[in-house]
């Protein structure tokens, strides 16, 4: 199960990030999707395990975007939502440690560049195409799995993987190497 | 799908899994931590649960010993007052009341018995039965004869 979760645990980062623009809230969700999979799972054959913890993260995803949607409408009135309302955050020690990995700035800095391009392509999705799009291309689920996974028909699946594979090769016609 | 777009795929591949490993020390040692609270979470959760189990398993046998105690024990010191008082009352009028007192295991069997004799109709009828009667009696009589 920690073998299984390290190799999962910075691709659902991602992709919550992707979904939220928000490292924080990318964590949290990460968290969330790491107990209740743990949880609910970790009995079940280890073959199942990778659909299984994309779908639970695919629902604490929903779950943050229907919150996030009920903060929206009505925040305004009832100040939930604002900052001052959130707890403050006690700063964690490791955010102060300099990242050990050896490459240089330059190639940071290339990486970061267009990585920047593709994460903007990807956060301007509709949240749909943006997660279809994850599920397939970088996760490698099949058109039936992902549906499963996001609760949606293979059609749906097909049809927002096709739409945003056609946004984003518009989108970053002008990126690629 | 064509070769142009398998090309792309394999090129935003390659950046969201660079972006993976480049992740910042911060967000990476986030990340174990919780990966490793919520193995801890899980891992203790049954713990809990077997001393949940133990708790229950030591306090079921007692409990069914305080009920029995409880509730067996005066039945059954009542039970041998009572049966003892019958026996007595009937060991000074005849030895046949005792017999039946004695054997009898219950005081609640033995009344109903009694009156299972008293209120028997086959009885009446037998008594009642002059022909019956006169038939016992000269079987007797043969017998005794």
């Amino acid at each position: 199960m920690e073998t299984f979760l390290t190799s999962v645990q910075g691709r659902a980062f991602r992709m919550a990030e992707i979904a939220t623009k928000s490292r924080d809230d990318a964590l949290d969700i990460v968290q969330d999707t790491m107990y209740d999979f743990v949880r609910r799972y970790r009995r079940h054959d280890d073959k199942e395990w990778h659909p299984l913890f994309f779908r639970v993260l695919q629902n604490k995803i929903r779950d943050w975007y229907r919150r996030t949607a009920i903060r929206r409408r009505f925040g305004g009135w009832l100040s939930l939502g604002s900052k001052s309302a959130e707890p403050e955050r006690t700063e964690d020690p490791f955010d102060q440690v300099a990242d050990s990995k050896g490459k240089s700035p330059e190639h940071n800095l290339e990486l970061q560049d267009s990585l920047n391009h593709l994460s903007n392509a990807l956060k301007n999705l509709p949240h749909k195409q943006q997660q279809v799009f994850l599920m397939r291309a970088w996760e490698g689920f099949s058109t039936k799995e992902t549906a499963t996974i996001m609760k949606c028909s293979a059609g749906t699946v097909k049809t927002h993987y096709w739409r945003a594979l056609n946004t984003l090769q518009e989108k970053l016609k002008d990126h690629r190497s | 799908m064509s070769t142009s777009e398998e090309k792309f795929i394999t090129e935003i591949k390659k950046q969201l899994d660079e972006s993976v490993d480049n992740l910042d020390g911060a967000t990476r040692s986030r990340l174990n931590r919780m990966r490793s609270q919520a193995l801890d979470f899980h891992d203790a959760k049954p713990r809990t649960d077997r001393i949940w189990l133990l708790t229950g398993g030591a306090l079921l046998p007692a409990l069914t010993l305080a009920l029995f105690v409880y509730f067996g024990i005066p039945r059954q010191h009542v039970h041998d007052q009572q049966t003892s008082q019958v026996a007595a009352s009937h060991q000074e009028t005849t030895s046949a009341t005792y017999d039946l007192a004695v054997s009898t295991p219950s005081p609640e069997l033995l009344d109903t018995e009694n009156l299972k004799i008293l209120m028997s109709t086959e009885e009446l009828e037998m008594l009642s039965d002059l022909d019956f009667l006169t038939w016992l009696t000269h079987e007797n009589d043969e017998v005794g004869g």
